[in-house]
Order: structure tokens, then C-alpha cells, then sequence
């Protein structure tokens, strides 16, 4: 579905992204973690066409969309959720779901009715529709803004954070809901730092590191791997770990 | 073309350019500090111009002597009302922000055509008539002397801003708003001393420019692009950019007189403002966005 | 958003009240009342539909007015058209300004407060060249020869102008009506909110914001052309000063802009404090005054407009 090939990102003197290279295989849900700085939203940015790149290349279904617009990416399947919710502050929570069923549906009949549809996918109460968007809580913008996103029948999304600031209760429905998505034939990319939602919702995962990919693999294996241990916990402490393992063994 | 008079309009074009410097500064530093984009510094020049006038017409007051009175006056009058108005009213977007400064201008504009009716007054003095000679050319003296003044004065102000403890604190509020209150800095207080001295620049402006040119209630909307310009093209929050801006547009200014006529040449100004914003957003010298 | 909308019957009720307006109001005073008020709720509804609707305020809409003003005056008067061609004319002369002014703006990226300015300069410029220039009657303007047949576009009972501006104003509402039900109005609500969020929507905000310039720019230029019949007489500062762009913009900001009704209720409020302070107090530039402290405090306590006045007694929670 997506395959991001040496992409290189750089701010001023600054390599925020270095030669990054993933896949993500249809349908399958895909992570990418790491610690924080590490440039995983930029690399989001790069890849859904906000941000220019210096090197690199980007593919969606076999095609190239290196530089392409931000409107034809997000028309062409690929669609991103931002880190910090940016809702239609004013408009009405069904109106922003609209906003993206427009994508596929002209008359504003069919995009308030496809929206409310969507809201009812994504576990959205009815009384939720008609609030302004303003006046929603994190948890409420989070799921809106996965709503807004899902309305465009999207084939590829990039979740970005869309857990941060949710309860533990919010993120097991999250978690639900995400996977419903896949489910129903969209590809998922996330970027995530709540762990155990990442262990038991992603098939595959990519560890980035200031600016690197330094390590990719199956959930379990992630885990256990030392540059990863590393990256987050700093140096040595892969050793550490190991060596306070084998005294208590 | 005769090198003299090219030589005349660079040198008249460089003179203006310094008070249009002195005025762009306190617009830079309003919005540098407060991120409010001034849209009544123009009326307001022109408010505190007709003081200037009213000073020499009714108490004999001489311009250049009027900069004790209109530069605190005017520092007043901003302080209070920022405290009084805009402070409690910027709140919320931007865009309402310069609203507001729009409603402000065209509420001064026309209580000045109400007041004062539309004609222009200009001032004359002993001296205005006066020459100094550099070499071939004759320039007027009240020009060369309010050039030399709002030299002054912006340097006044650029010594302020930098060694002053206030002057700190305002460049402090002006990079890091959050951080300047934590480090206990009243910040209501600057932006209030910030707007003050804004118009103060006006106050000391306008004495400047009443020997040398004319008010009416008009005149402020002209002053506003002059002053945008000025700022846009030096970088808006940059104090060397409003200096080299101010030359740039007063001798634009000129050229565009001496080679364009008068009706045409006004329209240097506008160009270059529309050009900066459709080129060079962040000015000569600003920061990059 | 959620407006109170009127029924059809408040329509149809609104409309019969317009149409009898005249017929029980005709001393010229209270004519030229309804044209000014209907003129300007016309022109801001230009505005609105770009700054309200849009998000995309400009200082210099008086630009757009302008340059359809003189279109149709000039095809007139230096061409010898028919000046009901000045209709079309100045449509499409306020279109093209439109297209132009928002393909250089938008392509520097210019938003907000930079994009009100740089709308400015741009009204300003087309003031100094008219001014400047021959062809346009330089300083001095433009008059119309008076000649008040039909078929010349002028009219000595002023009522059918009332009724000409009536329809205007009418197919303007009807414009303003479909934008916030079709899917284009829907867009640039989204990109008046937050464009970032539009474009990874899929929206082409640099296309959208280009067409409601247009068409904003065309119902400007229109407003124009009535103008210059109406009065039979333009000039640089009456077709490129700011005052109109004020104007057009109090209108809406007043009324609430974003509505369809916004401007309506802006215009009648104008026309009235500007005839009754011309007619009352015989002072010129009472009513700017006026204007000014009025949009002060609007912007200040109610910010969306007096519309929300209406809004907060018939609104029923829930209602679309």
C-alpha cells in the first residue's frame, strides 16, 4: 500500500528525518514509535505532502506521490489525523464529519446522512452531532478527528497519536474501534506511544530514532531488541536490563 | 537627467525616510510586543499632528519645543488605552484584533472631519523658508532638522530597548511571552508601556513632520500604508529593518515623484508593500515564518 | 454552523414586505432609504460570502466595486455600449480582479491579517492608476450624461431602481441560501475553520478560495455598475476609497457575518444612521463615526454579529 523509500528531512542544518524507509502492507496495521523529538510527526508530514522533501520517495499503491499536493494525496486514499486536534472549531460535530464525507459524496444531504453513519462506526453518541466542535473533550476531538478522517473512505490513514490524553477506558475502545476500521478494509499507520496499545494492535512495527529507522520487526521482537531499549532508555541500559535479569535468575 | 536634481530627490527622499523610520518603529514595536497589527497608527499620527498644530495656533508653542509636551502626552494616552480598551479586548483571534484597530482608526478619522472639517492646514514658522547648502543642492532647513531629530530619537529608543531594564523587559515579553511571566515580569504593564511608547513615537513624529508637511483627517489613511510598508519591509519586530525600510520607502518616495509625476508616484509605495508580502513576507530583516 | 433560517413563509413575508416597500414609502427620501440600504446589503453580501463564509477578510474589497464601476462606465462612455452591457461588463471585470488578487495572494501563502492588508494596497493601486490615467477621466471621474430612458439604464423613478436592486439583492440571498447547502459552501466553511484540516480532507483550498474571490468579486463589480447608474457619476475616491470597503465590511461584521441575513440586517442599520445623521443633523461624517464606534464595540461584546441577538431567543437545542 505505502512504501516510503530513503526519505531524508531537513530543517536549517538539522536532519530531522534520515533516510527513512518503510512498508505498509495492505490492509495491515503498521506502527511507528519511538522516543520523543524523534521526528515521527515529521515524517507523517512528509509523507501526507504538508512538508517538502529533500530526499527520498514516496509510494501509494505503486505510485509515485513525491511532491504531489496535500488535497491529491489525501484524494488519491491517503488521509492524516494531526497530533493536536485542528477541529472546525464552529462547525457542528456532524458538519466536520461531513466536511470529509464530501469527499465522495457531492450532495449535502448524502454527506450528512453517510456522516452520521460514520459517527455511529466510530461509537459516537447522537447527542455528540449536534455540538459544536469547540465544546468537545479531548477524548470527543480525538474520536472526531478519526470520524472526519474515516469520511473520506480513505485506504490508508495515518493515525497520529490518536490515544494521547485518553483514559484507559477511552484507549481500550480506541483500540476497538481502530481495529473494526481495518477490518473494514482501510490500512493503518499510527504513530503511538501508549505501549500496550502498540503490542496488541500492530502487526509490524518501525522504531525511529532521531531521525532513523533503527529497528523494525513483529511486536515481540521489538521488545526485546537493544538499540530500541537503547534509544528510549539511553545507552548501557539494554546491559543493565540484561545483567539485572541474570541476577535474579 | 540632471545629476543634481536626481542627487536633490535622493537626499529629500532620505530626509523623509527618517521620520517615516521614527513612526514604523512604533509600529514594529506593537506588534513585536503585542502581535497586534496597529491599523489607527496612521489616524493617530494625524490625531496627534492636529495637537502639534493647535499647540503653535492657539499657545505659540513651536513644533520642535512641542516634543516635551506631545511625546508624554501621547505615551499617556497609549498606555490608557491599552489599559482602558484594547488590553481587555485582545482577546481572541488575530483578525479581531485589527478589527477592532479598524473600527478605532475610522471612528478618530471622522471625529476629526467632524472637528476640524476637511481642509488641510500646514504650519509656517520663522524658519521655514530657511536653506541649508550641500553643495549644489538647497535643502529646507526644517526638513534637515527633523531628519536629524528623528535620528536622534530612534536612537534614543534603540538605547532604551537595549540597556534599560524595562527596555529587557520588553524584549523579553516580545520573544517569550510565557517565559517572561514566569520569571515574574508584569506583562499587562509592558504591553501597556509598549503601546505607550508607541504612540509616543507619534507624538514625537508628528512634531517632526507638521514644520515640514500638512495634516488633514485624511492624511492618516496615507500615513498607515507608508507605515506598513515601512514595517513590512524591514521585518515586522525589527528595529535595523524599520531603519533601512524607512530610507527605502522615503526615497521611493521621491523617485516615484520625480520620474512618475505626482498623481503616479504615490503608487511606489503600494507596490512595494504588495510586492514584500507577495515575495518577501518576513521583510528584509524579520523573522522567517 | 447553525443560523436560525426563516421558514418559506418568512421569506415569501420578508420578500412581500420588500416589494410593497416603496408603494407605501414613495417620497423620494424614503426611496433613495430602501435603494442604499438594498445597495449596501448587496455589496456586503460580496464581501460576506468571501470574509463571512470563507474566512478570508479583506480591507480592499472597494477594489472589486471599483473596477466594475468603471468597466461599465467606460464601455459606455469610451465604447458607446449599451449600458445594460455595463452588467455584464462589470461581472466579469470584477471576476477577473477577483481571480487575480486571490491567485497572487494565495500562492504567497498570504492568510489573515497580511491578506487584509496586501487587499488594501491593491485597492490602493487601482485608485492611483485610474487617477493617473486619461482614459478614466483621470482626477476629475467619470459623469454619465443624463438621459433617463430605459433603454439608457437610467431611470427618473427612482422606484425602478429600487426594485432593480431589489432583485440583485434577492438573487444575492438566493446565492448566500445555496452556498451554505451545497458542498462548495460546506468547503469554504472548512477552510475558513482551519485549513490544514481542509486540505488533508482533500480539498483544494488554493481552487476554492480562488472561486468565491471570483464570484465575490463579480457581485462587487455589479454593485458597481449600479452605482454609477444610480448616481451617474464616479471618481478614484469614490470607486477605489476606502470608505466602501469599510462599508461592505461593517455590513457583515454587524449584521454577522457568515450568515445569509447578516448583511441584511448591517444594511438597514447603516442606511438608517446614514441618512437619518445626514438628514437630521446635516453633519458630514457623523455616520462613519458612528460606524466605527459601532464596529468596536460589535467586534467587542458580540462578536458574531447583532444577528445573534435573533439567534439567542428563537434557538431550540438541537435544531440544525
Amino acid at each position: 500500500m505505502l512504501k516510503v523509500t530513503n526519505l531524508t528531512k531537513i530543517f536549517g542544518g538539522l536532519k530531522a528525518v534520515d533516510g527513512a524507509s518503510l512498508e505498509v502492507g495492505q490492509g495491515r496495521i503498521v506502527a511507528l514509535i519511538g522516543p520523543n523529538g524523534a521526528g515521527k510527526t515529521t515524517l507523517f508530514a512528509c509523507i501526507a505532502g504538508f512538508l517538502p522533501i529533500n530526499q527520498g520517495r514516496v509510494e501509494l499503491l505503486g505510485q509515485d506521490i513525491t511532491g504531489m499536493k496535500v488535497h491529491d494525496i489525501a484524494r488519491l486514499g491517503m488521509v492524516r489525523t494531526f497530533q493536536i486536534t485542528q477541529p472546525f472549531a464552529k462547525l457542528t460535530v456532524l458538519e466536520n464529519i461531513a466536511v470529509g464525507s464530501h469527499q465522495l459524496h457531492e450532495r449535502r444531504a448524502d454527506a450528512l446522512s453517510h456522516a452520521r453513519n460514520v459517527a455511529e462506526r466510530v461509537g459516537m453518541p447522537a447527542a455528540m452531532l449536534d455540538q459544536p466542535a469547540a465544546e468537545l473533550t479531548v477524548a470527543g476531538r480525538k474520536r472526531l478527528e478519526l470520524a472526519r478522517a474515516l469520511a473520506t473512505e480513505p485506504k490508508l490513514l495515518l493515525l497520529d497519536e490518536v490515544m494521547a490524553g485518553l483514559n484507559p477506558q477511552e484507549i481500550v475502545d480506541i483500540i476497538g474501534i481502530i481495529r473494526k476500521i481495518r477490518d473494514g478494509g482501510v490500512t493503518i499507520l499510527l504513530i503511538e506511544h501508549v505501549m500496550h496499545a502498540v503490542m496488541s494492535l500492530s502487526e509490524h512495527i518501525y522504531v525511529l530514532s532521531y531521525g532513523k529507522i533503527i529497528a523494525q520487526g513483529a511486536p515481540k521482537d521489538i521488545v526485546n531488541n537493544r538499540d530500541v531499549v537503547e534509544a528510549y532508555l539511553g545507552r548501557g541500559a539494554a546491559e543493565q536490563m540484561a545483567a539485572a535479569e541474570g541476577q535474579h535468575a | 537627467m540632471d545629476p543634481t536634481i536626481l542627487a536633490a530627490a535622493a537626499i529629500n527622499g532620505l530626509l523623509m525616510g527618517g521620520i517615516y523610520t521614527l513612526v514604523a518603529s512604533g509600529l514594529t514595536l506593537i506588534y513585536g510586543v503585542l502581535h497586534i497589527i496597529n491599523f489607527a497608527h496612521g489616524s493617530m499620527l494625524m490625531l496627534a499632528m492636529f495637537g502639534v498644530y493647535f499647540l503653535l495656533t492657539k499657545l505659540g508653542i513651536d513644533p520642535y519645543l512641542a516634543l516635551l509636551v506631545m511625546v508624554p502626552a501621547m505615551y499617556a494616552l497609549g498606555y490608557l488605552l491599552y489599559r482602558h480598551m484594547i488590553g481587555r479586548l485582545s482577546l481572541g483571534r488575530d483578525e479581531n484584533i485589527l478589527l477592532i484597530t479598524l473600527g478605532l482608526s475610522i471612528l478618530i478619522e471622522n471625529l476629526a472631519l467632524l472637528f476640524f472639517k476637511g481642509d488641510s492646514r500646514t504650519v509656517s514658522l520663522s524658519y521655514s523658508d530657511k536653506m541649508f547648502e550641500l553643495g549644489p543642492l538647497l535643502l529646507g532647513m526644517p526638513k534637515v532638522i527633523s531628519f536629524f531629530a528623528a535620528m536622534v530619537l530612534c536612537a534614543m529608543l534603540g538605547l532604551f530597548i537595549t540597556r534599560t531594564d524595562t527596555g529587557k523587559a520588553i524584549r523579553a515579553v516580545a520573544k517569550e511571552r510565557m517565559g517572561a511571566r514566569l520569571v515574574g515580569i508584569d506583562v499587562e504593564r509592558i504591553f501597556a508601556v509598549s503601546f505607550g511608547i508607541g504612540l509616543a513615537t507619534l507624538g514625537a513624529a508628528a512634531c517632526l513632520l507638521m514644520p515640514i508637511f500638512y495634516v488633514s483627517p485624511s492624511s492618516g489613511h496615507v500615513f498607515v500604508i507608508v507605515a506598513f510598508t515601512v514595517v513590512v519591509l524591514g521585518g515586522m519586530g525589527s528595529f535595523l529593518g524599520a531603519v533601512l525600510g524607512g530610507l527605502i520607502v522615503g526615497l521611493t518616495e521621491s523617485f516615484g515623484g520625480l520620474f512618475l509625476g505626482e498623481s503616479l508616484g504615490q503608487i511606489g509605495i503600494s507596490l512595494i508593500f504588495i510586492l514584500i508580502l507577495l515575495f518577501r513576507p518576513s521583510g528584509l530583516f524579520g523573522d522567517k515564518r | 454552523m447553525s443560523t436560525a433560517r426563516p421558514s418559506w413563509l418568512g421569506h415569501g413575508l420578508l420578500l412581500l414586505i420588500a416589494l410593497a416597500f416603496p408603494l407605501l414609502f414613495s417620497s423620494p427620501f424614503m426611496v433613495n432609504f430602501g435603494v442604499l440600504a438594498l445597495f449596501y446589503a448587496f455589496i456586503g453580501q460580496s464581501w460576506n460570502i468571501a470574509g463571512g463564509f470563507a474566512g478570508q477578510l479583506s480591507f480592499g474589497h472597494v477594489a472589486f466595486f471599483g473596477v466594475g464601476a468603471y468597466a461599465s462606465t467606460m464601455v459606455q462612455m469610451r465604447l458607446g455600449w449599451n449600458p445594460w452591457m455595463g452588467l455584464p461588463v462589470s461581472a466579469l471585470a470584477g471576476a477577473a480582479a477577483g481571480w487575480l488578487i486571490a491567485v497572487l495572494s494565495f500562492r504567497a501563502g498570504l492568510k489573515g491579517s497580511y491578506f487584509a492588508l496586501i487587499t488594501l494596497a491593491f485597492a490602493e493601486v487601482f485608485r492611483i492608476v485610474v487617477n493617473s490615467v486619461e482614459v478614466t477621466g483621470g482626477g476629475l471621474g467619470m459623469l454619465i450624461p443624463m438621459k433617463q430612458t430605459a433603454a439608457n439604464f437610467q431611470f427618473g423613478d427612482r422606484r425602478v431602481f429600487y426594485f432593480i436592486i431589489l432583485a440583485l439583492t434577492v438573487a444575492s440571498v438566493l446565492l448566500a441560501l445555496w452556498l451554505k447547502a451545497s458542498r462548495f459552501g460546506a468547503r469554504l466553511a472548512a477552510i475558513r475553520e482551519n485549513e490544514d484540516s481542509a486540505r488533508a480532507l482533500g480539498i483544494n483550498t488554493f481552487a476554492e478560495k480562488t472561486k468565491i474571490m471570483m464570484i465575490s468579486g463579480a457581485i462587487a463589480g455589479i454593485g458597481g455598475c449600479f452605482f454609477a447608474q444610480y448616481f451617474l457619476y464616479i471618481d478614484p475616491t469614490i470607486a477605489f476609497g476606502v470608505d466602501k470597503s469599510v462599508e461592505m465590511l461593517l455590513v457583515s461584521m454587524i449584521g454577522g457575518a457568515g450568515t445569509v441575513y447578516g448583511p441584511l440586517i448591517g444594511a438597514v442599520l447603516l442606511a438608517a444612521i446614514s441618512e437619518v445623521t445626514r438628514a437630521w443633523f446635516t453633519i458630514q461624517g457623523l455616520s462613519l463615526v458612528l460606524y466605527g464606534a459601532l464596529l468596536v464595540v460589535i467586534i467587542a461584546y458580540l462578536p458574531n454579529g447583532l444577528i445573534d441577538l435573533f439567534k439567542r431567543r428563537s434557538q431550540r437545542p438541537g435544531s440544525p
